[in-house]
């Protein structure tokens, strides 16, 4: 295991590189760039003005030299400054990444707490009223789009019920309360994990009807083991395999954030960071969210590898 | 971790999280000072508060003049600016020559650190504005390149503007290089700085100084308290304000991306006041505790069609009979709710609007105008109609005017609406066909100056055509009069002069003339005395926020 792990770990550089040029490839190949963030197109575009700009930010010069610029800053821990704010991409990233570990970690905690035991529910019942119940609330927390989720639980918990603030991280003044952030953590929270508890449900489900019709499982039954012990101890154990799989690759939503819930609840995560990078070009900006996201890509998929082992010796052993 | 443990867990949280009191949201509790006033500056252009510059130009300038002052202002009348007063100049006055302005600075004023405000931090500003190396734009100093010394300070081989004389602590001389009435005017958006603090601070890096976030200061209402980055910015009264101390302890700047949420805040009591959006006005017109507040948005929506990539562009008759069938009123009726004010040339302020007619929908009128022209639309084929702004609303106001060109002309024009890109296409390739924008229309007649003087043409200025085959407006009569508009001291014969210009501008149409938008702020009813223009470009004016006050 420790050798498949090195393994992996150093296939990851070239991988990790690559894609930090694939992404600074695509930023320089889109439309527009930086300087269009100091560009008001009603007071008209001084071109002097901007050719100084982009003379300042590297922009005058060729790609590859910019990219090994960069990528020479970067090494040395030198990620740049955000172009509309002028803060540290370093400081930016490190505020928005925990911002948004929060976020997404409680709502991906609470779906893997709700999903999955419904899921394996919904799958030892099949085709009961609860399983079509749950298959039901799967397709809804599937389907709707967490912008209306977002303004729909604010109008109703926050303008109507007054159990919850509307948007933001903390009540001005009340930084370090913590019920007070519980309050504003609340209900994005729960948005995201519904979602979440929606996929891992209809996951679970599907593997877990994929495993209760299996030969052993129904050698299982017949040597007389109770259901409980069946179903928790034989079947679960091999319908964890694909739930492995969404997990890890939900775990970099963790830090990326989630654009639109973050939008709508002005929650000052790395979605809404991003969203703000892509809107000024800001390649400094775009390529530090980037070198963090493709790190934590490759780890989960490390990660997962590793789980799949443990969850299956078959995998462990080949 | 057991099973049962865990869902002891995830319940505690949850309920916890949704069932904690109400009250441990309610606002913060009223300051020793005064009461606690939250608001969002939020608007389609605007910048969040993560822009704590206060020379970035953006709708936020009206959040930074509670904390900076500048040399004159304007104050309001109405929902419009009226007449310029003095903000940290008591008096100015032009010298025989018309070369020079004196500015005579109020003795009384102080920064926030108590360091007396003197003329030196003018002259500092100034100097800074137009200083080539700072790594921060200023959007708002561009009146200071006609001082003498600006080419040299622009050029890099002076460091200050040799025209720009402190006489004493309170008196400072500005000398231009031609006549200029309108710099009283021009140089009101420009926020003065502090010499003492902001002098110390490396030009080259200026943006990213920690100086703006942690705690500048300047000479307004309002000081500079706490900033939670991405979340809101909190400023405390200033006891010293030179116009009295304000009646509000706290003023809180809130963190809004998305308006709707905004707007629920607002309706929830969590916040005092907010940007409206123009569909969202008939509702809280309604609303009986709150107050809609519209102001002209110192915009103008306008088309340009390009003659170097449509030759047809070029002809006169073939422009009037494009605009004379856009159905303006309709449009704004129909879609703008009424959000919007035609415009006969640039100028947005009636002064300089004069008698000057707007041109009417008329098909019939279009249909011979384009006879009259020549033009075979049919060998036209479909024009890209572009624009940078990516909204709904933008987008059924150009299929608006496309429907009107192909019922009434036959033209066929295809819309892209540009996330990014638009500027380098119009400005710098010149590629655009036809496109709807938006141009500053003001505060003075000056403005015409950056758009449409045959010398501001691109690339030396910005007249809107730009490279190698650039098709450059040009009419000598339009600039004598902007060359002569600045001459003019007596503000009669200046609104004579500019609306001269408006005239020609209307029957050039080197751009089609469509609407000045309107803006919108909701103000809540316990907040009282306000005085506030919407203005998301950024408009200069008094505010008076010393005196606003929260009641109930």
């Amino acid at each position: 295991m420790t050798t498949f792990i090195i393994r992996r770990i150093l296939i990851s550089i070239p991988v990790f590189l690559g894609i930090t040029f694939i992404v600074f490839v695509f930023i320089a190949l889109a439309p527009g760039d930086a300087s269009s963030a100091f560009v008001r197109p009603e007071f008209a575009a001084d071109p002097v003005a901007i050719a100084k700009v982009r003379e300042r930010l590297g922009l005058d010069q060729p790609l590859p030299i910019r990219y090994i610029r960069w990528l020479g800053a970067a090494l040395t821990g030198e990620l740049g400054y955000r172009i509309d704010t002028g803060v540290a991409i370093a400081d930016d990233v490190w505020r928005t990444l925990k911002n948004s570990a929060i976020l997404m970690g409680t709502a991906l905690i609470f779906g893997l707490l709700v999903g999955v035991p419904l899921g394996v529910l919904s799958a030892v019942r099949q085709y009961s009223k609860l399983d079509f119940l749950l298959t039901g609330i799967t397709f809804l927390g599937i389907s709707i789009p967490s912008f209306l989720l977002g303004l729909g639980g604010l109008w109703l918990l926050g303008l109507q019920l007054d159990l919850i603030p509307i948007g933001g991280m903390t009540t001005v003044g009340k930084e370090n309360d913590f019920f007070d952030f519980l309050r504003h953590l609340a209900l994005p929270a729960l948005i995201l994990g519904f979602g979440y508890a929606a996929t891992f449900l209809r996951y679970t489900r599907a593997s877990m009807l994929e495993v209760i019709n299996s030969d052993y499982i129904a050698t299982a039954r017949a040597k007389g083991l109770p259901n409980r012990i069946v179903i928790n101890r034989h079947a679960f154990r091999n319908a964890l395999i694909p739930i492995i799989t969404i997990l890890a690759l939900s775990l970099p939503e963790l830090i990326g954030g989630a654009v639109v819930t973050e939008q709508v609840f002005t929650w000052p995560g790395m979605g809404q960071s991003l969203v703000d990078g892509v809107g000024n070009r800001d390649f400094y900006l775009i390529m530090g969210i980037t070198l963090v996201l493709a790190f934590v890509v490759l780890l989960a998929n490390l990660i997962a590898d590793v789980a799949y082992g443990f969850a299956d010796p078959r995998i462990r052993r080949s | 971790m057991t099973k049962r443990s865990l869902r002891r867990l995830a319940a505690a949280f949850l309920g916890v999280a949704l069932l904690v009191p109400a009250a441990a949201v309610t606002p913060v509790a009223a300051q020793e000072e005064g009461p606690t006033v939250t608001g969002a500056w939020i608007g389609p252009c605007c910048n969040g508060v993560d822009w704590v510059t206060p020379w970035d130009g953006g709708g936020d300038a009206h959040f930074f003049n509670k904390i900076y002052s500048r040399l004159t202002t304007y104050e309001v009348d109405g929902d419009r600016y009226g007449d310029l007063i003095g903000d940290l100049a008591e008096s100015w006055e032009i010298s025989e020559d018309q070369l020079t302005w004196t500015f005579k600075l109020r003795p009384d004023v102080t920064w926030h650190d108590g360091e007396p405000f003197t003329a030196e931090d003018v002259a500092f500003s100034f100097n800074l504005a137009l200083d080539p190396d700072k790594n921060m734009t200023a959007v708002y100093g561009a009146p200071l390149q006609s001082v003498v010394g600006a080419d040299e300070v622009l050029a890099g081989t002076a460091d200050t503007l040799s025209g720009v004389n402190v006489i004493d602590d309170h008196t400072i001389a500005v000398t231009f290089k031609a006549p200029n009435a309108l710099f009283p005017d021009s140089i009101s958006e420009l926020f003065i700085l502090p010499e003492h603090l902001v002098g110390q601070l490396d030009v080259a890096t200026l943006k990213e100084n920690p100086y703006w976030a942690e705690g500048q200061v300047g000479t307004g209402p309002f000081m500079w308290h706490a900033y939670t980055p991405g979340e809101s910015v909190e400023l405390k009264a200033n006891p010293n304000y030179f116009l009295g101390a304000p009646k509000i302890g706290t003023l809180i700047r809130r963190n809004f991306v998305d308006p709707a949420a905004a707007l629920l805040a607002f309706d929830n009591g969590e916040i005092d006041f907010t940007y409206l959006t123009a569909d969202e006005v008939a509702r809280e017109s309604e609303n009986a505790n709150a107050t809609v507040f519209p102001g002209p948005s110192g915009v103008d929506n306008v088309i340009q069609c390009n003659p170097v990539k449509v030759p047809a562009c070029a002809n006169d008759d073939f422009r009037h009979a494009l605009l004379a069938s856009i159905d303006r009123e309709s449009i704004i009726e129909n879609i703008y709710g009424g959000a919007a004010e035609i415009v006969p040339c640039l100028y947005g302020r009636p002064n300089l609007q004069g008698d000057v007619a707007a041109q009417e929908y008329d098909p019939e009128l279009a249909q011979e105008l384009l006879a009259s022209s020549g033009v075979d639309v049919a060998s036209i084929g479909e024009l890209t109609f572009d624009t940078y702004y990516t909204d709904a609303l933008s987008l059924n106001v150009m299929t608006a005017i496309a429907a009107g060109w192909q019922e009434t002309l036959g033209l066929t024009v295809k819309i892209e609406q540009m996330a990014e890109g638009w500027v380098e296409r119009y400005y710098e390739q010149g590629e655009s066909e036809i496109s709807f924008f938006g141009a500053a229309n003001g505060p003075t007649g000056e403005r015409a100056r950056n758009y449409f003087y045959s010398k501001s043409a691109h690339p030396a200025g910005n007249n809107g055509w730009s490279g190698a085959n650039a098709w450059h407006y040009e009419n000598p009569e339009l600039d004598a009069l902007l060359d002569s508009g600045p001459t003019a001291f007596d503000p009669a014969e200046q609104d004579a002069i500019y609306q001269q210009a408006c005239q020609i501008m209307a029957d050039d149409l080197p751009w089609l003339y469509l609407w000045q938008t309107v803006r919108y702020h909701v103000v809540s009813n316990s907040l009282q005395n306000v005085i506030l223009i919407p203005a998301a470009g950024g408009g200069s004016y008094y505010d008076a926020v010393e005196k606003w006050e929260k009641v109930g």
